[in-house]
């Protein structure tokens, strides 16, 4: 990038008695090297930007296609590095670039980024010491640049010799921590061309991954994406620089500005990067942002002046590409949505040459009721004969096929109109059950809602009190359902009487089980069970009849849930301490025949649990909703299981005893198992 | 021979290390192994390369260790992984703290590990990431993370709010008793995994902050990570929702230590 002090000319009469170069006191040395490392806001962001540029860079001069790698810090190993693949740098040059500040190989040109000679010490703004490895000709150098004592940094050639590794040169810096520079990464190299960056061995996560929109030199992104900035982006070079409002908005003030540029700074979009070429705008020394100067304002302004064309070519080239009208139909809607008028003038876009958002006739056999906005905020009805109809507004159509000869049409489409809520503009009628007309395609993924007459009766039949605006919906849990559903009132009245439920219990396998044949519903905190009984006659409160039924299903338990139950008491009772005797005693444990015994029981105990856990549960849950307690274990189960769990405070301190000798462990056992039959 | 320098400044330190084969390292004074790394260098004349590798390797070297314990650790790009996963922050956080306490009881973590990969639910999975994150966490022997709960005062430390649980196996309702060493369950499915709903039904158990202002007394808990069912929003992600935990101890004070063992 050309230095933008560079090209300075100087001409005049002007005589001075004398004249004195400026320069910098020796003495302020260390203060000047301070001022220059810490002009970084976001140090982490600041040493991946300086480096893998520059790694970008020597690439690009080399003339290589290669991607760089850049290996991320991580807690268990802190140290970042990045390296190329470029012809590398002789030890002469690594201490010519990286010991002078302000000394730097890619001024005057704008094919590289960097210019300012101070990117390639910023890893002391990061890092105390950092690594430079270089293979050039054949010899690897490596040198380490440390802090000094007197606060300008020192230079250590540490290593010469053969190199055995592809020319080129590594970075390496001990990251203090570690998880910023990972966090920073991720949004970092998102803008970062395809190919030319590998992070961790892998092709980092781009701005363009999921945008709504790419075309070459801009991306409208997804703002939801975690690699994402807000806002505007200018890319230039790889690197992606905020764009900040104001500077956008003096970019847009003009008054000569097109519609388009002015739209851009009234609505712009969430997330945009547009690319620029190197050198196009001014960018402050520490690289992290925009200069406000007249260069960046004409490159701003540019890009926005040459936005809609971008818009337009691209979104015709994916209009073109749809596979019917509809489809094109459709996903030019998506776009209205999300682009401004101005930027995106519909009537310039076509399908494969045919005009989209022109209105079309549709003649109709039948009359066509549209409610539309009147000056007083009601709706006004009008009878029409043919339908004049655009791809823009395709949502609000409904269409009513099957509609019967004689059938009223007039009344129920008014009452719909006047009471839906849901957008619908026009109600249609046709006799045709597969009706098509030429923008209406039916089917999966249609725009157009369309319902058959009978269904379209019955849904007005609902607004019969004419104050509820939306049909009423209870979410239901019905015996063929998996998840729960919203589900109108009619067709809970088909359904055998429902039962309300409380969350705590709706859905809960024991319900399942007990309303294995009605339906369960799940009251909002607007509706009601008085509600709901008017509605769907013979609806219950389910708490009751669930505890009933709870209560019956443990009344006749088979063997198996008893045997299941069982285990389920030992397993909680029993596994901590089964645990801690594993822990401390082993396989010493299996030579008591009481202990072997109770282990064993446990072990059984353990994997009923794991083979019927379904089963488990709704038995526990069973329990939990009857309000009864487990049942409780055989006596002398529960005798010897009391007995060693009443001295099972011994395990514990054995375990924190650490290395115990054989005498005291038969001790401890013996001692463990005396209540146990067979203890010796 | 193996020579070093060592870099300081108030804002903190860097270690570089030559190796005699001409390779050099340098980490920040954040390593793991930063101090037993600079003690060897500093106390020994001439320093013995493999150790010094392993001190700086020591991702590698804990890995290995991890690796005899679970064949589903693996380690790549500097990131320990279980069943293939890099393991969250929090979780590499803790490992970290323990290389740096010199407490090799990995066993626990593995099992810990373990039991979290049990835990039916991502979204679980997640949510109890997040309250580890913002605090350090303390094991147990059996792979469960410490926790504390705020009870009522009296003989059975019963539960400030009452509700259903069973309690060794027992059903109560009401206010639920907390006594030393019982286990506490209820049904996962009865356990609200609704983040944004700050009580409702399910066992809660929080940090210490929030357990000793919550209640009277405050216990020391153990819950499994497969029981953990999520982490309610309110109250900063203090509290947690599980479905089962083993009480513990009665505690004055919170635990600082990365590993528990039982009094």
């Amino acid at each position: 990038m050309r230095n933008p002090t560079s090209g300075v000319v100087v001409e005049g009469t002007l005589r001075a008695d004398s004249s004195v170069a400026m320069s910098i006191d020796p003495q302020g040395m260390a203060h000047i090297m301070g001022v220059l490392t810490n002009l970084y806001s976001d140090a982490p962001l600041a040493v991946l930007r300086e480096y893998s540029t520059n790694a970008r860079d020597a690439h690009q001069a080399a003339g290589i296609d290669r991607p760089i790698e850049v290996s991320l810090p991580t807690a268990l190993d802190p140290t970042l590095r990045v390296r190329d693949f470029g012809v590398g740098l002789s030890e002469q040059d690594i201490l010519g670039v990286y010991a002078r500040y302000g000394s730097s190989t890619k001024r005057g040109s704008d094919e590289q980024v960097g210019a300012f000679g101070l990117g390639s010490k910023s890893a002391f703004t990061l890092a105390q010491q950092f690594l430079v490895t270089s293979v050039h000709d054949g010899r690897c150098t490596t040198v380490l640049f440390a802090l000094g004592a007197d606060g300008i940094g020192s230079v250590s050639v540490l290593h010469r010799g053969e190199a055995q590794e592809p020319s080129g040169v590594q970075i390496e810096i001990g990251v203090p921590q570690p998880h910023l520079v990972r966090a920073t990464a991720a949004r970092f190299f998102g803008t970062w061309p395809a190919g030319s960056v590998l992070v961790d061995g892998a092709t980092p996560v781009s701005v363009r991954d999921g945008a709504v929109l790419t075309c070459e030199g801009l991306v409208l992104a997804d703002p939801q994406s975690e690699v994402t900035a807000e806002g505007w982006n200018l890319v230039m070079g790889g690197v992606g620089y905020p764009l900040p409002r104001a500077l956008l908005l003096r970019a847009v003030r003009d008054k000569d500005a097109p519609e388009a540029r002015a739209a851009l700074g009234t609505h712009g979009f969430r997330s945009v990067y547009a690319t620029v070429p190197i050198g196009a705008v001014d960018i402050t020394p520490s690289r992290e942002g925009l200069r406000d100067t007249a260069r960046t304002v004409r490159a701003v302004r540019s890009v926005l002046d040459a936005l809609p064309d971008l818009l337009a070519t691209q979104v015709q080239a994916e209009l073109d590409a749809a596979g019917t009208a509809t489809q094109a139909a459709w996903l030019l809607a998506g776009y209205q949505r999300a682009l401004d008028k101005h930027l995106l003038p519909t009537a310039r876009l076509t399908y494969r040459g045919a005009p989209i958002g022109a209105p079309v006739t549709v003649p109709l056999t039948t009359m066509t009721l549209t409610a539309r906005r009147g000056s007083r905020g009601g709706r006004e009805l009008r009878v029409d004969d043919n339908l004049l109809v655009s791809t823009a507004n395709m949502r609000d159509v409904l269409v009513v096929t099957d509609t019967p000869k004689g059938a009223a049409r007039n009344h129920p489409a008014r009452r719909y109109l006047t009471q839906n809520s849901d957008g619908t503009q026009w109600v249609v009628f046709t006799a045709d059950s597969a009706a098509t007309f030429d923008w209406f395609a039916y089917g999966p993924g249609s725009p157009v809602k369309t319902v058959p007459y009978p269904m379209f009766r019955h849904q007005i039949d609902e607004y019969s009190t004419g104050t509820t605006r939306r049909a009423t919906v209870y979410r239901t849990l019905a015996p063929q359902d998996g998840e729960p559903v919203e589900r109108p009132v009619p067709w809970l009245r088909e359904q055998p009487p429902p039962v309300v439920l409380t969350p705590q219990f709706f859905g809960s396998q024991v319900a399942r089980q007990v309303f294995h044949d009605r339906p369960m519903v799940l009251l909002t905190d607007r509706q009601s069970l008085a509600g709901l009984i008017r509605r769907v006659p013979g609806a219950k409160d389910g708490e009751r009849l669930l505890c009933d039924g709870a209560r019956h299903l443990l009344r006749n338990l088979s063997d198996y849930q008893r045997e299941t139950l069982t285990a389920s008491v030992i397993v909680d009772r029993f596994e901590q301490t089964a645990r801690n005797i594993d822990r401390v005693f082993g396989r010493r444990a299996q030579q008591v025949p009481g202990m072997r015994r109770l282990l064993a029981d446990y072990q059984r105990a353990q994997r009923i649990c794991l083979d019927r856990a379904r089963d488990r549960t709704l038995l526990i849950s069973a329990h939990h909703t009857a309000g009864t307690p487990l049942p409780p274990l055989r006596p002398e189960h529960q005798r010897q299981l009391d007995d060693l769990l009443d001295r099972a405070p011994l395990l514990t301190a054995l375990l924190r005893a650490g290395q115990l000798t054989d005498d005291e462990l038969d001790a401890a056992l013996a001692y463990l198992t005396t209540a146990l039959p067979n203890a010796a | 021979m193996i020579t070093w320098q060592l870099t300081s400044t108030a804002t903190g330190q860097a270690l570089a290390v030559a190796f005699p084969n001409g390779s050099v390292v340098t980490v920040p004074g954040t390593h793991p192994t930063f101090d037993p790394l600079i003690r060897h260098l500093r106390t020994t004349i001439d320093p013995d390369p493999q150790r010094v590798r392993d001190l700086l390797n020591v991702g590698a070297t804990t890995a290995d260790e991890l690796r005899q314990l679970s064949t589903r650790v693996t380690y790549t790009g500097g990131l320990i992984h279980f069943d293939g996963q890099a393991l969250d922050n929090a979780l590499t956080r803790h490992l970290v703290r323990l290389i740096r306490a010199g407490d090799r009881s990995y066993g626990r973590f593995v099992a810990f590990l373990e039991n979290l990969a049990d835990n039916p639910s991502g979204r679980s999975r997640r949510q109890l990431f997040t309250w580890l994150s913002e605090r350090d966490m303390t094991i147990t022997p059996d792979g469960q993370f410490i926790a504390y709960k705020g009870v009522r005062d009296d003989p059975g430390n019963t539960s400030i709010h009452s509700g259903r649980a069973s309690v060794d196996g027992g059903e109560h309702h009401g206010h639920i008793p907390n006594r030393v060493g019982s286990v506490i369950t209820m049904p996962r499915n009865q356990v609200s995994d609704d983040k944004h709903m700050g009580c409702t039904t399910g066992l809660h158990v929080g940090t210490w902050d929030y357990a000793n202002s919550f209640g009277q007394r405050t216990l020391i808990v153990s819950v499994n990570p497969r029981d953990v069912v999520s982490v309610p929003k309110d109250c900063e992600f203090q509290k947690l929702r599980c479905c089962r935990y083993i009480v513990l101890d009665v505690i004055r004070s919170p635990l600082d230590t990365p590993s528990y063992d039982a009094a």
